[in-house]
């Protein structure tokens, strides 16, 4: 017959052997959740830098929930803006967050594309990540005839694979915001 | 009323259970299949040249019931009292023969060989009229063991059950699968992992069974309504794993299974070793574990890239075994990393367009082959602890409890970390803590025919999540009384249940945007009713009727979130009712030594089924548009029929063919319900020989699988038209090692042309083709 003080070693170590293997819990930060709600658009006349229009597409509570509220451009005809885009996460009132820069920082990886339907209005000359392929957080802007139509925000993240003349379909979207544009 | 029973409840279970984990060693085996007890017969029957005969009948005289061999002679008669029987081996053709065997307490398994003498006459006038097959339940039931077990391993359980007919699987990639029973699948099918309910996040399909399959000596499907025993939500079926028996009074054994696969250059190790005490039977104990490695699957053209999995599992178990008492403690870990394949992570909704349109994986998804696994990916962790102890009363019958406790741990990583951060953490974290208990009185067969048990199930969860939002906190409670008797009369077996289950739900409102009552509780009665006949020893079939039901799960109550992997807004539906289903199921089974056949046919008549249906307009959100996909209920009608059928041309060659069809609709609109599987034909031709140049065992086989398109769907109902349909074919040999005992090696090569196809239950259809031609090596090694 097994003696108990073998017992007890026994039953010891197969719960020395089947304990102590919880996992360590990695506690997602509340701040650290990627959550772009605004875009801000502010494209200032060349010629006379106090002359300024600005578009926002803003979500405050994320996807789902309430509608996003969307105020669009509305511009002179025949006139050169340069524009620059922000991205804020406005999620908590108190401490809204500049996602811009980090944007800029991970240029590398990002891109922004602005596509244009229905109104004469052209975008060139976007600005460039450190390998000097383009980023676009600024750009120019150019109106031409009166008309209507819209202005795409496309934020585009491709790590590893961002390359000269990609197309707008390349990489995950981030970002996908129309904005209705007015030249009058 | 209920929570303050719990309470009680729980109270008493702790002390119980700290009882038992301060005076005993270990814990026997549940009984869980069933409501018999517990012993086996095991043995091979031989010819007068000791070779294997297939398709012997073994007849247990005193129970009516027996069983038939496998290709290797082998049989198993399961669900044995202690006492003494009689086993009547017969095989048209040879000498019946007879074996007094007796069943004691302490050895589990008993052997009994039979060594038949041929008559000399090949098929005439030998009528068998004593022996009968009986099946073990009402329900239609598939047992993996054995070479059939072997043959999948390497595979993930899913993948492993895809034999059975009416089993399908819907993947999510080419590693993550989960298993379908006629159409149903997550939180309608139950797996039992070694007697405890498993309880992972079941209800998302792209998380599948966190279960090492390499435990299992046994794997047993239960098609249809099985609620009555193990819960009531069992509306589709039952997977249940069983290890081996304990080893008690034998010295050490084990078993080492080595795997290498192609496609994925992917290598497992698995091993077990187990002990007893020769001078002392009381004392068993075994230690498992598997270690699993897989880079990139290729798909003809393409790796998938991201597609690696590591694998590294652990189990444990000790047992105590007297006469009149048992005791076992089992603790097992399944830890594992899968890689996304990378093209199905998307953004939007434009992004998902460009996928479809892209002939396979764009050129930022196609790589190298690679054993890196980098974002997306899921990280899981499943422990699970459970005692269990029974009591044998010579005047009451057996009494038996299990106790459980699970942890799933899951992460899940998108694509890249959160824009900006430093943190490279998940994105979404779910824990979810599980405690079962389980107790159930077997009463001692009364008057010799009426066997039975009562039982309860208690079940009490918590949900942590952190991260993107999915699905909310909560705690679950649930309690489950229930009872089940069987009356065996000569031809005739009738089973009746019936089950009562309470299930309480407390959810953390806080970051619910449509506020509601946090608790809800939901209660129903379930039952089940099954005969079976058998017209002659040929010939038997067996009709059960059941009901199941199920509340509706948290994520299809509260979901509210964008799904990545499809490019769709989850949203789900507080006012959702529990759903009903009425489930009929008849089979007809026919055994000769040339000729067996199964006809299985079933019909749900469902109350408030719940699904997932598109709503219109979709949610705009700064990635622009999204479809949406809301959770609603509606009543369904979903029936089918499986057959298999084998067929023995000579001693060597036998043919195998299986067919399997499921059809679904709802019945307020008559439309067909989304993601069911298409008909499905499969074949076997298989030649066998016993002894060949020193080897044992020798089989080669090719085998074919027709899969139609799934054109039954409401057009526009889904993103990419159904994929068309597809034939596949492999090939298998297998044979046992000359020279060295007990060494069984096997090769099998699947997709066996290369053939690119597209599998409508695989969700990332969408984004590339199934994976190309693979071969599989395998080695068995067990002293």
């Amino acid at each position: 017959m097994l003696k108990p003080q073998k017992l007890i070693l026994g039953l010891t170590l197969f719960a020395l052997v089947t304990a102590g293997c919880k996992k360590d819990d990695d506690v997602i930060p509340e701040d650290e959740q990627e959550l772009i709600t605004t875009i801000q658009l502010t494209l200032t006349n060349v010629t006379n830098s106090t002359e300024t229009v600005t578009a926002t597409w803003r979500d405050i509570d994320g996807p789902g929930g309430a509608d996003p509220v969307i105020t669009g451009l509305t511009l002179r005809p025949n006139v050169t803006y340069t524009g620059r885009i922000e991205f804020l996460d406005e999620s908590n009132a108190n401490s809204p967050e500049d996602i811009t820069e980090e944007v800029e920082e991970e240029g590398a990886d990002h891109e922004i594309f602005y596509e244009v339907s229905g109104a004469n209005l052209t975008v060139t000359n976007r600005n460039t990540d450190a390998n000097g392929l383009p980023l676009g957080t600024s750009a120019n802007f150019a109106s031409a005839a009166a008309s209507t139509g819209t202005l795409t925000v496309i934020l585009k993240h491709k790590p590893g694979s961002k390359a000269a003349n990609d197309p707008v379909t390349k990489g995950e979207t981030d970002i996908e915001a129309e904005l209705p544009v007015q030249i009058q | 009323m209920f929570r303050v029973i719990f309470k009680r409840y729980r109270g008493f279970l702790t002390v119980l259970f700290a009882g038992l984990v301060a005076s005993i060693g270990g814990y026997a085996q549940a009984p869980i299949s069933t409501i018999d007890c517990r012993y086996h017969i095991h043995g091979i029957v031989y010819d007068q040249n000791r070779k294997p005969v297939l398709g012997a009948a073994i007849y247990v005289k005193e129970l009516a019931k027996g069983n038939v061999t496998n290709e290797l002679g082998d049989f198993t008669i399961d669900d044995l009292c202690i006492g003494s029987y009689t086993l009547i081996c017969s095989y048209v053709g040879y000498e019946t023969d007879t074996a007094i065997v007796s069943i004691a307490a302490g050895r589990l398994v008993v052997e009994q060989n039979f060594k038949l003498q041929e008559t000399g006459i090949e098929l005439g006038e030998v009528i068998i009229t004593e022996q009968k097959i009986a099946p073990p339940a009402m329900q239609p039931q598939v047992t993996l063991q054995g070479i059939d077990l072997d043959r999948t391993r390497g595979l993930t359980l899913g993948e492993s059950l895809k034999e059975i007919p009416g089993v399908t699987t819907i993947q999510t990639g080419p590693s993550i699968s989960k298993p379908v029973i006629h159409g149903l699948h997550s939180n309608r099918v139950l797996v039992m992992n070694n007697g405890i309910r498993q309880e992972g996040q079941q209800w998302g399909s792209e998380h599948a069974p966190e279960i090492d399959p390499f435990i299992a000596k046994k794997i047993n499907v239960v098609k249809g309504a099985a609620g009555v025993r193990y819960g009531a939500d069992a509306i589709g079926g039952v997977v249940l794993l069983e290890p081996a028996s304990l080893p008690f009074g034998v010295g050490l054994s084990g078993e080492v299974n080595a795997v290498a696969s192609t496609n994925n250059r992917q290598g497992v190790l698995s091993g077990i070793v187990q002990g007893g005490f020769p001078k002392n039977d009381a004392f068993s104990w075994r230690v498992q574990g598997t270690a699993k490695r897989a880079g990139n699957s290729h798909a003809p053209g393409y790796y998938l890239k991201n597609t690696g999995v590591s694998e590294l599992n652990f189990s444990s178990a000790v047992g105590y075994r007297k006469e009149k008492f048992g005791a076992e403690f089992f603790y097992s870990q399944f830890n594992t990393k899968i890689g996304i394949f990378s093209g199905a992570h998307i953004g939007n909704r434009t992004d998902f367009e460009t996928a479809l349109a892209s002939d396979g994986p764009l050129p930022e998804h196609r790589s190298g082959f690679s054993y890196t696994i980098g974002r997306p990916f899921q990280d899981i962790n499943h422990y699970l602890l459970k005692g269990n102890a029974y009591y044998l009363s010579d005047k009451l019958g057996k009494f038996s409890l299990a106790l459980g406790h699970q942890f799933n741990y899951r992460a899940e990583y998108d694509s890249h970390k959160p824009l900006g951060s430093e943190f490279d953490g998940p994105q979404m974290r779910f824990l979810l803590n599980t405690y079962t208990t389980d107790f159930t009185w077997e009463h001692k067969p009364i008057k010799g025919l009426l066997n039975g048990m009562v039982g309860i199930n208690g079940m009490y969860q918590q949900n942590d999540m952190q991260g993107r939002f999915l699905i909310p906190d909560f705690t679950g409670s649930n309690l489950g009384i229930f009872l089940v008797e069987r009356l065996i009369k000569s031809r005739w077996e009738l089973e009746a249940g019936a089950r009562y289950d309470v299930r309480r739900l407390d959810v953390d409102m806080a970051r619910i945007r449509e506020k509601s009552d946090p608790s809800r509780t939901f209660s129903q009665v379930s039952g089940t009713l099954g005969a079976t006949y058998k017209f002659s020893p040929s010939l038997s079939t067996k009709l059960n009727a059941g009901m199941g039901w199920r509340p509706p799960s948290v994520n299809e109550l509260y979901s509210d979130g964008i799904h990545h992997g499809e490019g769709s807004y989850i949203k789900g539906d507080y006012t959702l009712q529990d759903e009903t289903a009425y489930n009929i199921t008849a089979n007809l089974t026919y055994t000769s030594p040339k000729f067996q056949a199964e006809l299985d046919g079933y019909h749900y008549f469902y109350n408030n089924y719940i699904y997932q249906q598109p709503e219109f307009p979709g949610v705009l959100t700064i990635r622009g548009y999204f479809p949406l996909f809301v959770f609603r209920q509606t009543d369904a009608n979903l029936s089918g029929i499986d057959l298999a059928a084998t067929y023995a041309f000579s001693h060597h060659f036998s043919l195998r063919a299986k067919y399997s069809i499921v059809r679904a609709t709802s019945r307020t609109t008559g439309d067909p319900l989304p993601f069911i599987s298409p008909d499905r034909l499969q074949s076997t031709l298989r030649y066998h020989v016993h002894h060949w140049l020193g080897m044992d065992n020798i089989y080669i086989s090719l085998g074919n699988v027709y899969v139609a398109k799934q054109w039954r769907l409401l057009p526009n109902s889904d993103y990419a038209p159904p994929p068309s349909a597809y034939m596949l074919f492999d090939a298998e040999v297998g044979f046992s090692v000359p020279g060295v005992k007990n060494m069984d090696v096997g090769v099998t090569v699947s997709n066996l042309l290369n053939t690119s196809y597209r599998n409508y239950l695989n969700r990332f259809r969408y984004y590339a083709d199934e994976v190309g031609r693979n071969v599989n090596f395998r080695i068995k090694y067990s002293f």
